[in-house]
């Protein structure tokens, strides 16, 4: 398998899947505000409600539902 | 009553912090009653400040909105950056800077205090929430953290207020004292870019470190806005190079500080985390998650909770309006003992005691609304059903959070357009504000109740179960939805637009809520509403009674067709009788006033402009009346047909005579379906409410929006209103 069909969009992950952040690119307010809530380039996370709005989990437990707007894009790798 | 706030030149206490960390509690906790709720002037958000005292000294406690970060990204957080900074609204820096971090969560929350300890002012870190951390498996050793970040680091649980004396002594300890190191969370090249961009700021700069710092992570130039004057403008230049070096060799400058700063906290997370037990991190919220975000079933217990809020905040306007006329009736009888019939009277009973009724009306509603919001919002439901119901709302240009304000402005537009305090976007809250009174209120419920009962044929469709009138009922409430959503599709793609944004929001814990921060919520809620919108309210419904009751006439020479009105007023009333005779003769008299008064006047001068709609002048005046309060329509129309002020929509004589009114000089028949359904498409679309105009000018501290409502509101109730005449007169007569 290539890195182009390992690397998906978070916005595709289902849920019940785990996955490592690849890269988070965009309009740098937005990385900044995503990134000061600890979703960063290498965390792990996982998807407990998948869709438009979903509803992402770190590894301490914490939760934050995030919509994605067109002016941010974050790759992941399914772990 | 929150107490007035004394504030001199005592020390001021910033309480900064994440959401969701325990900061209003602990400000609550720390204060008590001694707190007071206001603006901070020229902008909407709410100011929070409260006394304390500490060996005998007083100090003043700011509460500053929640942020995750010192790159703010709303206006709240905006006002948070200057505030620490010491710059307006502030008078001056703040003497000391309480950071409060939740324990469970403490790696987020320790981002947010690493760029504090760049300001190098004197700071205090209390530790909240240590029972929820260790329940989790987590143990924090507040001595070694004190040693890392070179400030004080206090234990406390501020639901049970539990250290609080150690952190008053620690607040009064560091008041002149500046932390024990310069904070250096960055990696060596990293630390060497600030150092030199540092060296380049002029002497007298006292935020060197934190202005470079900030400067050179900032986005969308705020902070070099806010540091120029500090740095002069050689370093702002050199920051600029600096960047554009950083984006060309780093990639991704954004997220560097993010990772220096977390780096940072990983590197020293087990000098001061110490696991104890097992993680059993948020098992109970997983489980409830389980149920509350699920598709199927979180979307049912949401519509059982919107469907108790909506019945709850509707059902307490019945008991309330009863009360409002019991305080009104005892008013106006004393009055009515005290001062002799006349002008003074009238004012007294018609306009002050009406004026104030109108604002207390709405009290018991706010109060519970607020309390059911925050009893939500501490639990921690409030942000699940804001997931449920953002994919539906996002499609609108809006977010889940503006679901409960719109639904409760199906009882009241009032405490709808106040609990758009809950949506963090201010263009998406404004949106919320211009389109929650199109929501049918109670208030519109007399009205369809009277016209439909009286003009809609009692008809029924499929074996009973539907009927015309309730299905008229349900396309009243159904035009302003469907408005609402058109208005907030063009809005938020024209006029308030706003770049496309994430929608972010944390999904806390479930907790048992703080009933000292309900209480509180909901106090202040009610206060500031008594104080911004109710000296509004009494102002207007003064200026309508004035309207309504001038000129007057004289009763010694009165025009010919009420003499006899006036001679068998005059002789029952010195018979001491009470009887039908006379009050037709005072109905025919309040009649005659109405119609020659400023607001009849008015009535007559628009009818070519309402002609359109179907209505004639007596129409017009019930609905210029009805402006200030669209729940008057029905007592106007009262008086307007000779049946006095004391009807309401079940009255059968009123709709005897709305049903055999002609237009005059003339048998053709005044109210018609077509008229009646016009009628009710206007009051489901005007914006005939001063009290919630009121609060959209409270709410968004400015006069042109609630001018906006009014006038765009006004337009399409019109052109619906004329649309519906207009067609449907070409079927019904």
């Amino acid at each position: 398998m290539n890195v182009a069909q390992k690397h998906i969009h978070l916005r595709d992950l289902q849920s019940g899947q785990i996955a490592k952040v690849i890269s988070i690119s965009g309009d740098p307010r937005e990385i900044a505000r995503i990134a000061s809530l600890g979703l960063r380039t290498g965390e792990v996370i996982s998807i407990t409600r998948g869709g438009i709005t979903c509803i992402i989990q770190f590894c301490n437990g914490t939760r934050f539902c995030l919509r994605m707007s067109s002016s941010l894009e974050i790759l992941v790798e399914v772990l | 009553m929150a107490n007035q706030v004394e504030v001199s030149s005592q020390s001021t206490v910033v309480v900064l912090g994440n959401p969701n960390a325990g900061k209003s509690t602990l400000f609550n906790g720390l204060t008590g009653v001694k707190q007071h709720v206001g603006n901070y002037p020229g902008v909407t958000v709410e100011k929070r400040n409260g006394l304390i005292s500490i060996n005998d000294e007083q100090y003043e406690l700011v509460d500053l909105p929640g942020t995750y970060s010192l790159a703010p990204n709303s206006p709240e957080e905006m006002l948070a950056v200057k505030i620490l900074l010491g710059k307006p609204p502030a008078e001056k820096k703040p003497d000391v800077i309480l950071c409060v971090i939740d324990a469970s969560n403490i790696q987020r929350n320790l981002f947010l205090v690493s760029q504090v300890l760049e300001l190098h002012q004197p700071t205090v870190v209390a530790v909240n929430m240590i029972d929820v951390a260790k329940r989790d498996g987590i143990e924090i050793d507040c001595g070694k953290l004190q040693q890392l970040l070179g400030v004080p680091v206090v234990p406390v649980q501020a639901k049970r207020r539990e250290g609080f004396e150690e952190l008053k002594q620690a607040i009064a300890k560091s008041r002149n004292r500046s932390p024990e190191f310069v904070h250096d969370p960055f990696e060596a090249s990293m630390k060497d870019r600030i150092e030199h961009l540092e060296a380049t700021c002029p002497n007298d700069c006292e935020l060197k470190r934190f202005a470079v710092t900030r400067m050179l992570f900032d986005t969308d130039g705020f902070m070099s806005d806010q540091l120029k004057a500090e740095v002069g403008p050689d370093t702002l230049k050199r920051v600029a190079t600096e960047k554009l070096e950083m984006e060309n060799s780093e990639g991704a400058v954004f997220e560097s500080e993010s990772n220096a700063r977390y780096a940072w906290i990983t590197r020293h997370r087990d000098d001061f985390v110490k696991q104890t037990g097992p993680v059993r991190s948020s098992s109970i919220t997983s489980r409830l998650d389980g149920w509350l975000t699920h598709p199927i079933w979180g979307l049912c217990v949401a519509l059982v909770v919107v469907v108790l809020l909506f019945q709850l905040v509707f059902w307490i306007a019945d008991p309330a309006s009863t009360m409002i006329d019991w305080f009104n009736g005892t008013l106006a009888a004393v009055v009515n003992s005290v001062v002799p019939a006349g002008t003074l009277n009238s004012l007294l009973v018609d306009g002050l005691i009406n004026g104030v009724g109108s604002v207390l009306i709405f009290l018991p509603q706010i109060l519970l609304l607020f309390f059911i919001l925050a009893l939500l919002e501490d639990t921690g439901y409030l942000a699940r059903a804001a997931f449920l119901m953002d994919r539906f709302l996002s499609k609108i240009g809006l977010s889940g959070v503006t679901l409960f304000p719109l639904l409760s402005s199906f009882a009241c537009a009032i405490p709808g357009i106040m609990a758009t305090r809950v949506i963090k976007n201010d263009r998406e809250r404004l949106v919320t504000i211009l389109i929650a009174p199109l929501m049918s209120c109670s208030a519109r419920l007399p009205v369809y109740v009277l016209l439909i009962a009286t003009f809609v044929p009692e008809k029924s469709y499929l074996g009973g179960l539907l009927g015309l009138r309730g299905l008229t009922m349900l396309a009243m409430y159904s035009i302003g939805i469907v408005v609402a959503i058109v208005v907030a599709w063009v809005l938020r793609r024209t006029f308030i637009k706003s770049p496309p944004t994430s929608f972010v929001l944390e999904l806390p814990s479930y907790k048992v809520p703080s009933l000292r921060n309900i209480w509180q919520r909901m106090f202040d809620g009610g206060w500031s509403f008594i104080r911004d919108a109710g000296t509004i309210i009494v102002a207007v419904t003064i200026l309508v009674w004035a309207a309504a009751y001038f000129p007057r006439i004289n009763a010694d020479n009165p025009p010919a067709e009420l003499a006899n009105d006036f001679a068998t007023v005059a002789r029952l009333e010195a018979d001491g009788e009470s009887s039908d005779e006379l009050e037709l003769a005072k109905n025919n008299i309040a009649a005659f006033h109405l119609r020659q008064s400023y607001l009849g006047r008015s009535g007559k001068l628009i009818e070519p402009v309402v002609k359109p709609l179907g209505w004639d002048w007596r129409i017009g005046s019930a609905a210029i009346a009805s402006f200030p309060a669209r729940e008057v329509v029905v007592s106007t129309m009262g008086v307007i047909f000779g049946l006095g002020s004391e009807v309401d929509e079940e009255s059968d004589t009123l709709r005897g005579q709305l049903s055999s009114a002609t237009w005059e000089g003339t048998d053709r028949p005044l109210f018609t379906l077509p008229v009646a359904l016009s009628l009710m498409v206007f009051f489901a679309l005007c914006a005939q409410c001063v009290s919630t105009l009121a609060v959209i000018k409270r709410e968004t501290n400015s006069w042109f929006w609630p001018i906006f409502s009014f006038v765009y509101m006004t337009v399409f109730a019109y052109i619906g209103s004329l649309v519906t005449y207009q067609v449907l007169s070409r079927f019904f007569t």
